[in-house]
């Protein structure tokens, strides 16, 4: 497995989001290769292979990404919109992270881009248990597509 | 007159009259027959007479002869002489007279040659004489056969008179015969005349009677139609009253009504029509209305025209030209009106002027759009700012979202991480701190909750409360299993709602009921329908703690409780959030409780009350959950 393979693309803006996140999924021995974009474009260079991950193949895409919707610069949307806009990138599952019942409601409207969705709850307990679930189900539980899928990258 | 008896009439004339010509006709023809026998007879004797004289002539010349012839007496030769010539004459005047008697005729052709013969013998008897000859013996020679010839003549004389004698016999015989005929025919034709006349007198008399029998009858028939034509007469003058009398009470209306026949020409027009229109009812009977007024139709004439003859009336508004020129608007009502036998006779028409009103009208239309036209632009403004703050309290409830997030996140690894070292005050204190956080993010998802709620688009369906009320029942049994706790569940109405916005109506007050009664054993929560004042409202009622209705007011305000945060939890937008539910769906929501003994809300929605039929029945008890 090269090094530049990483198993969860995490994009979020908010640096405490991210540890708490992180942290769940550490606790859930899940954070192995986790990539964190800290805002939109960082997150589409990654995906994308461009900027400073041009070095990166599409052929090795994430298994997951989870995706935060309020983030600079490009909005969670955005990037949903574009990778499952291109056939290189639109085979790999996004898990939303909202941080509200509002944003549940948009996210609901892109069910078609987004394979599923997480309301961040305020409940430290309740966003653990949720994180750990969604871990364990792309990660362990649901088979990534086959390499083919890739090959045009 | 009976029929028979008409057409025998001319016949009866005509057999009377051939009656009555024929008897006449025959006594006519008697009497001709009559008078000729009569004639014939008198004119026999005549024939007989002229034989005597012709006789006694015939003895007057031969006793004239003698006498000469004895005395020589010249007298009686004149008397000889004039003789002589009457017995020509007579001669003359018998074959005359017998002409039509061939028998006669032949007596007479007999007799004259010897008439002539005893002439010549005279003649020469008084020639001898005068010779003055020895006489005796010649005279002797010349008397013996005259004398012979005297009785010849005698005899011939005799058959004659012998024969018409015998026409005398058959004359008189004829004669007598024809007055007994005309005795016997006129009485007859008389007795004949007399029936007819009687039998014409006996029918005129009939006829007559008849007649005047049938002129008294034709004198009733005229008398009542008579009278039914003046009691027709006095009607239809009643009639031409009250129609007068109407027409002057429809002068007296300000509206202008005219009355036009089927080809719109115009019948009457009040007075009204006379202010309206500038027209006096002279100038304008009998014109066409349409073309007087240049009426302009708010739908094709021939539609109108249909209309009413389907519908017997009409009503529109209309354009009308006055005689000054000026247009006016008119509000006008059409009635046709129909004939006795139901075919139409013409329109009345009634028109009322409403030009200013139309006007006013129109003012108030442009009013209303600037008025519509403000509100749109003050109610977009509105609605931009509500939104604006609606973003605000959302962003800001967001943003202020993610520092509890991370305080409580941070505090949780930090419990977790750091145990030891916090000791178990430390622990508490941490507890209290995260207790706090999750607090406020409640606060928080609550006004969040309360925004979203707040901007939502009804999307109302038909909803079957029952099922609706049943599943969020459903859902909060298992959040007391460890109670005793009864829900009973009425017959619920179907209503059209937007059940999402409907069920967290249910499920806010269903929580609290359960909240509320968590010192009851057991506790029971109702829900069901209920007539308040008339209206139907929903209820959710439990014999839960209950409050003050001294309180009342402060219910539905935003943050407000009113009971302490140690006893029952809460965050007091719940019951905001119902209310500004109910009120999306145009319906009222309040509450009756007393302390310690429950607590009831009611709430109404819009279509509530016109659903009541469409209620499914549901057994009393409803659903129970037991812990």
């Amino acid at each position: 497995m090269p090094k530049d393979d990483v198993d969860i693309l995490l994009v979020e803006d908010s640096p405490e989001d991210a540890e708490l996140t992180l942290h769940s999924l550490r606790r859930n021995n899940l954070a192995n290769r986790i990539h964190w974009a800290r805002d939109g474009e960082e997150g589409l260079d990654f995906l994308f292979c461009r900027g400073p991950h041009s070095s990166r193949s599409f052929r090795h895409p994430p298994k997951v990404v989870l995706l935060d919707l309020k983030l600079p610069k490009v909005d969670g949307l955005e990037i949903l919109r574009q990778m499952k806009e291109d056939p290189r990138t639109r085979p790999i599952p996004v898990v939303v992270l909202t941080s509200s019942r509002e944003e549940a409601d948009v996210v609901r409207g892109y069910r078609n881009g987004a394979n599923s969705y997480v309301q961040k709850p305020v409940d430290f307990d309740q966003f653990r248990e949720a994180v750990r679930q969604l871990g364990l189900y792309w990660m362990v539980t649901n088979e990534p597509p086959p390499d083919t899928t890739y090959s045009r990258g | 007159m009976k029929g028979y008896l008409k057409s025998f009439v001319p016949w009866g004339i005509a057999l009377s009259l051939a009656l009555v010509v024929g008897a006449a006709a025959l006594s006519y023809r008697n009497l001709l027959e009559q008078t000729e026998d009569s004639e014939w007879v008198a004119h026999t004797h005549v024939v007989i007479e002229r034989m005597e004289v012709l006789r006694a002539e015939v003895w007057k010349v031969e006793n004239a002869r003698r006498g000469y012839v004895l005395t020589g007496d010249p007298q009686f030769l004149a008397r000889f002489s004039a003789g002589r010539d009457e017995i020509q004459k007579s001669q003359g005047a018998l074959r005359a007279l017998t002409a039509d008697n061939p028998v006669q005729q032949k007596h007479l052709e007999e007799l004259q040659p010897l008439i002539e013969k005893r002439l010549g013998l005279l003649d020469r008897s008084l020639a001898v004489h005068n010779a003055k000859q020895p006489d005796d013996a010649q005279q002797a020679a010349l008397t013996l056969p005259g004398a012979d010839l005297t009785e010849q003549i005698m005899a011939a004389i005799d058959a004659m008179e012998t024969q018409e004698k015998e026409l005398l016999q058959k004359r008189t015989e004829r004669a007598q015969e024809s007055g007994r005929r005309s005795r016997i025919l006129v009485p007859v034709g008389m007795a004949v005349t007399i029936v007819l006349i009687v039998a014409a007198f006996v029918l005129l008399r009939r006829e007559v009677v008849e007649r005047t029998r049938a002129e008294e009858q034709v004198q009733v028939l005229v008398e009542t139609l008579e009278q039914r034509v003046r009691e027709r007469t006095a009607e239809l003058e009643a009639q031409a009253n009250t129609q007068r009398e109407q027409a002057a009470l429809l002068d007296l209306a300000h509206d202008s009504i005219f009355v036009r026949d089927v080809n719109n020409a115009i019948q009457f027009w009040n007075r009204g029509a006379e202010e309206t229109y500038g027209w006096r009812k002279d100038e304008v009977l009998g014109k066409v209305t349409h073309s007087l007024l240049h009426t302009q139709f708010p739908e094709p004439l021939p539609k109108i025209e249909a209309d009413i003859l389907e519908h017997g009336r009409w009503e529109g508004e209309l354009v009308h030209t006055r005689r000054d020129g000026s247009q006016i608007v008119v509000d006008s009502r059409w009635a046709l009106q129909r004939g006795e036998d139901g075919s139409p006779t013409g329109v009345l028409e009634l028109n009322r002027e409403i030009t200013e009103r139309k006007r006013a009208e129109e003012e108030i239309r442009t009013l209303n759009r600037t008025l519509e036209h403000r509100v749109d632009q003050r109610t977009s403004a509105l609605a931009e700012t509500i939104k604006e703050l609606e973003a605000f309290t959302s962003s800001v409830a967001h943003d202020l979202r993610a520092p509890l997030r991370h305080v409580d996140g941070f505090g949780r690894i930090l419990q977790e991480e750091y145990a030891e070292q916090l000791g178990p005050e430390g622990k508490a204190l941490l507890d209290r701190v995260r207790r706090a956080t999750q607090h406020m993010g409640e606060l928080v998802d609550d006004l969040l909750n309360l925004s979203r709620v707040s901007r939502r688009e009804l999307s109302p369906v038909m909803t079957d409360l029952n099922t609706l009320a049943g599943e969020v029942i459903e859902d909060l049994k298992a959040g007391c299993e460890r109670r005793h706790v009864e829900f009973r569940a009425g017959p619920l109405p179907f209503v059209v709602c937007d059940p999402g916005l409907i069920r967290q109506v249910y499920t806010n007050l269903l929580a609290n009921a359960v909240k509320f009664t968590r010192p009851r054993d057991p506790a029971i929560i109702e829900v069901g329908q209920s007539d308040c004042n008339g209206r139907r409202a929903l209820f959710v009622r439990d014999n839960g703690v209950g409050f003050s209705m001294k309180y009342a007011d402060k219910l539905f305000g935003v943050f407000q409780r009113l009971h302490r945060p140690e006893d029952f939890e809460g965050t007091g937008v719940g019951l905001v959030t119902v209310q500004r539910i109910v009120h999306k769906h145009n319906g009222r929501i309040w509450a009756e409780a007393e302390v310690d003994r429950g607590a009831a809300f009611y709430f109404t929605l819009e279509g509530l009350e016109e659903r009541r039929s469409a209620e499914s029945p549901r057994p009393a008890g409803g659903v129970h959950a037991q812990g």
